[in-house]
């Protein structure tokens, strides 16, 4: 009977329509890694059936909770066998040789079913794998940086119990889930949300100071759709990784024991552009601004955004996103440069696409200002910078205006004296008389005073 | 003081050479969105005199008074160089012969009044000088017959470049040029005191010395150390005779020559875009 109902089965409830939760375990960044399935094979928890799709074993077993998800996958995977139901009412005959869990342990708990902690689960799963099988488990990083932007939110459906971090058999931190695992694991750091990465990368990767710009653009890009921000996590994640922290702070890990598969990718040697206009402007070293900037639009990475270029040893740029308007470019620059609240050189921008013009003048081009990038809801961070930054504008709006007006009396009162004098002399014969002499005298003084050489 | 600071900044031509640069009608220079260090200084890049409007950008000469001026709480500020260094690009040296020293004597401004003794001066710059002397004074010193006279009796050449231009008035469009013209007719350049116009002369390619009583302002202000400071901080540029080489590094920093604007950012930083029609 397919699928089978294990018990404890969540009649009203499904995992793969996100409606509850998080959903399923779901995007290509994932797809390599399923590759490793190999012999029997027990994929628990939700995924995408995109996903299982790719998983090559002939002997499936497929493990969800709602009822809608196991006829989903039973209609979808005739060749599978899927059980309903939640972990602990689990039982196989025979051990898997894979087993996958890249939703993570949590959503193999059934609401109708026994409680079990982090620990229990893991130990649940493990006894499921034949000694020396192949398992992949997601496990969510609670101090993720998906986690650390994030405004507070509500608890979800799927939140019934949410001991989270205060769960003391949950491994707390990449070093500590490893060794939870009791085995030899490879560990993949995945960006951005835990359950629908768009970058997955072997963790130790992240530790390649010489790639360190490649890197922070992909890191950049995957985590740049966040919205609902307390800050930019593009900025977060840069950090983290010139920190050595960026595994640390993933929003989830992957761990593989067993086989693994190779994610490397080919990635060139720099820093990113954007990092060294950063670093040059908080330096006031404007020629070095001005160089950058230069070479940057002479060139053909010219439009790719500060971010996605990489610049090599001897100088070279490699674009790792398509080229855009160079003005635009450029407006995203000045857009971070505003936003980030860093104290750069350029006396008081009116806003992203003035700062943009002027850049574009640094290199001795004309241009009109771009549109402002478009970006989602600013972020909290970003408010308070904002908030300050016109508080001061105001304050120095205010001062300049006094200035003016203090000024404005001050020539209007020349003016008058200017035309009364003008009134005096051009009115009579006398003073005219006056005027003529006063002319003479100054054409002495001149004589007098001219300077030589 | 009243009026503000605006003015400042069309001292010494300093604005007639900028507008030239930027393309803009030299005869007439437009009102520029910032205060335009206009002398060489130890302290924050303004004139101690100076009102300040909160939020005006501060238009720097160099790097060190940039950061100097940021430690003493200046914000808004711009390295763009110093309106000679322009002046030297814009316009290539016409390579005359080199002959004899141009000598400045430290000078107070307008209402300030010097202490020292001339006497003794001209006997020094005599003494040290292997060529002819030209004197340059300011115009007040130029103007007060006896000071002049001095000089002259001692056969020296005594000029002066003319006035650094009042409120608005009796501006002096060509003085920068007239400056530069003369610097690059003489091999030295020489003050008892360093200043704008020794730094000045170093850049235009004149071999600098600062040598001779630095003689004293009436009342005059150390606040920022005075000339025993300066002694200490610019050793390389002392002396009737230095190494010409470390001095004109020094120049090149203290007046920005190595950070000059392109046309198009200078235009944007002085607030000119407006002025400039196509440009924006």
């Amino acid at each position: 009977m397919n699928p089978r109902l294990l018990g404890d089965e969540m009649l009203r409830w499904s995992d793969l329509d996100g409606a509850h939760g998080p959903g399923p375990a779901r995007g290509a960044a994932l797809a390599g890694l399923l590759a490793v399935a190999r012999g029997r094979t027990l994929i628990a928890g939700p995924h995408d059936p995109a996903l299982i799709d790719l998983a090559p074993a002939d002997d499936l077993t497929l493990l969800v909770r709602g009822v809608a998800d196991g006829e989903v996958l039973a209609a979808r995977f005739p060749a599978a066998a899927v059980c309903v139901g939640g972990l602990a009412k689990f039982g196989a005959e025979a051990p898997f040789d894979t087993v996958i869990a890249l939703a993570g342990l949590e959503a193999l708990a059934s609401a109708e079913g026994v409680e079990t902690s982090w620990g229990d689960s893991l130990d649940l799963l493990l006894e499921l794998l034949r000694p020396g099988g192949t398992l992949l488990l997601t496990v969510e990083n609670h101090l993720g940086l998906h986690r650390l932007v994030a405004p507070p939110g509500r608890p979800a459906d799927a939140d019934w119990t949410v001991a989270g971090e205060h769960d003391p058999s949950r491994p707390a931190g990449l070093g500590r889930a490893r060794d939870r695992l009791g085995r030899a694991a490879v560990a993949y750091a995945a960006y951005p949300d835990p359950l629908a990465p768009t970058l997955v990368l072997e963790a130790a990767e992240l530790d390649r100071e010489e790639v360190g710009g490649a890197l922070s653009a992909l890191l950049a890009r995957a985590v740049e759709p966040l919205d609902q921000v307390l800050t930019d996590p593009r900025r977060l994640a840069v950090s983290a990784l010139r920190h050595g922290a960026a595994a640390a702070l993933a929003p989830a890990w992957i761990l593989a024991a067993g086989a693994g598969v190779d994610l490397r990718r080919e990635l060139p040697s720099g820093r990113t552009l954007h990092d060294l206009l950063l670093r040059a402007a908080l330096e006031r070293d404007l020629p070095a601004v001005r160089e950058l900037l230069g070479a940057w639009l002479d060139g053909p990475a010219a439009g790719v955004p500060a971010d996605q270029v990489v610049v090599g040893p001897a100088g070279e740029f490699t674009a790792l996103a398509p080229a855009q308007d160079p003005a635009a470019a450029l407006a995203r620059l000045a857009a971070d440069l505003i936003d980030g609240g860093y104290p750069h050189p350029w006396p008081a921008p009116e806003g992203p696409a003035e700062l943009a013009v002027t850049l574009a003048a640094m290199t001795g081009r004309e241009i009109d200002p771009p549109e402002p990038p478009g970006r989602p809801a600013p972020d909290v961070r970003e408010l308070l910078v904002a908030r300050s930054r016109l508080a001061d504008q105001l304050a120095q709006a205010r001062a300049k205006q006094l200035w003016y007006e203090r000024m404005l009396v001050d020539r209007e009162a020349e003016l008058k004296r200017v035309q009364r004098i003008n009134l005096v002399l051009g009115a009579t014969a006398p003073a005219r008389a006056l005027l003529s002499g006063a002319r003479a005298a100054r054409r002495t003084a001149r004589r007098v005073l001219r300077p030589r050489g | 003081m009243r009026w503000g600071v605006h003015h400042a900044n069309h001292y010494y031509g300093h604005s007639y050479v900028l507008a030239g640069y930027c393309g803009l009608d030299d005869a007439d220079p437009p009102r520029m969105h910032g205060y335009l260090q206009h002398g060489w200084n130890i302290g924050d890049g303004l004139a101690a005199d100076h009102e300040f409007v909160a939020g005006t950008p501060v238009l720097l000469w160099s790097e060190r008074t940039r950061r100097r001026a940021w430690s003493l709480g200046r914000r808004e500020t711009y390295v763009v160089g110093s309106p000679l260094a322009y002046l030297l690009r814009m316009e290539p040296d016409p390579g005359v012969r080199r002959e004899g020293t141009i000598w400045y004597p430290f000078h107070g401004w307008e209402g300030q009044h010097v202490l020292g003794d001339h006497a003794r001066l001209i006997d020094e710059i005599r003494d040290t000088e292997p060529g002819p002397v030209t004197v340059c004074l300011y115009w007040q010193e130029y103007r007060t017959a006896s000071v002049r006279r001095r000089y002259e009796r001692a056969g020296f050449r005594v000029i002066c470049h003319g006035y650094r231009g009042g409120r608005w008035e009796r501006l002096d469009p060509r003085f920068l040029r007239r400056q530069a013209a003369e610097l690059r007719r003489h091999r030295r350049v020489a003050s008892n005191r360093l200043c704008s116009a020794v730094l000045y002369g170093a850049l235009a390619g004149c071999e600098p010395a600062v040598y001779g009583d630095p003689m004293q302002l009436d009342g005059e202000d150390f606040a920022f150390g005075g000339p025993e400071r300066i002694r200490r901080q610019w050793p390389e540029l002392h002396g009737p005779f230095v190494d010409p080489v470390a001095a004109r590094e020094t120049a090149v920093a203290e007046l920005g020559a190595d950070r000059l604007l392109p046309p198009a950012e200078l235009t944007r930083i002085l607030g000119w875009q407006t002025a400039n029609g196509g440009a924006r």
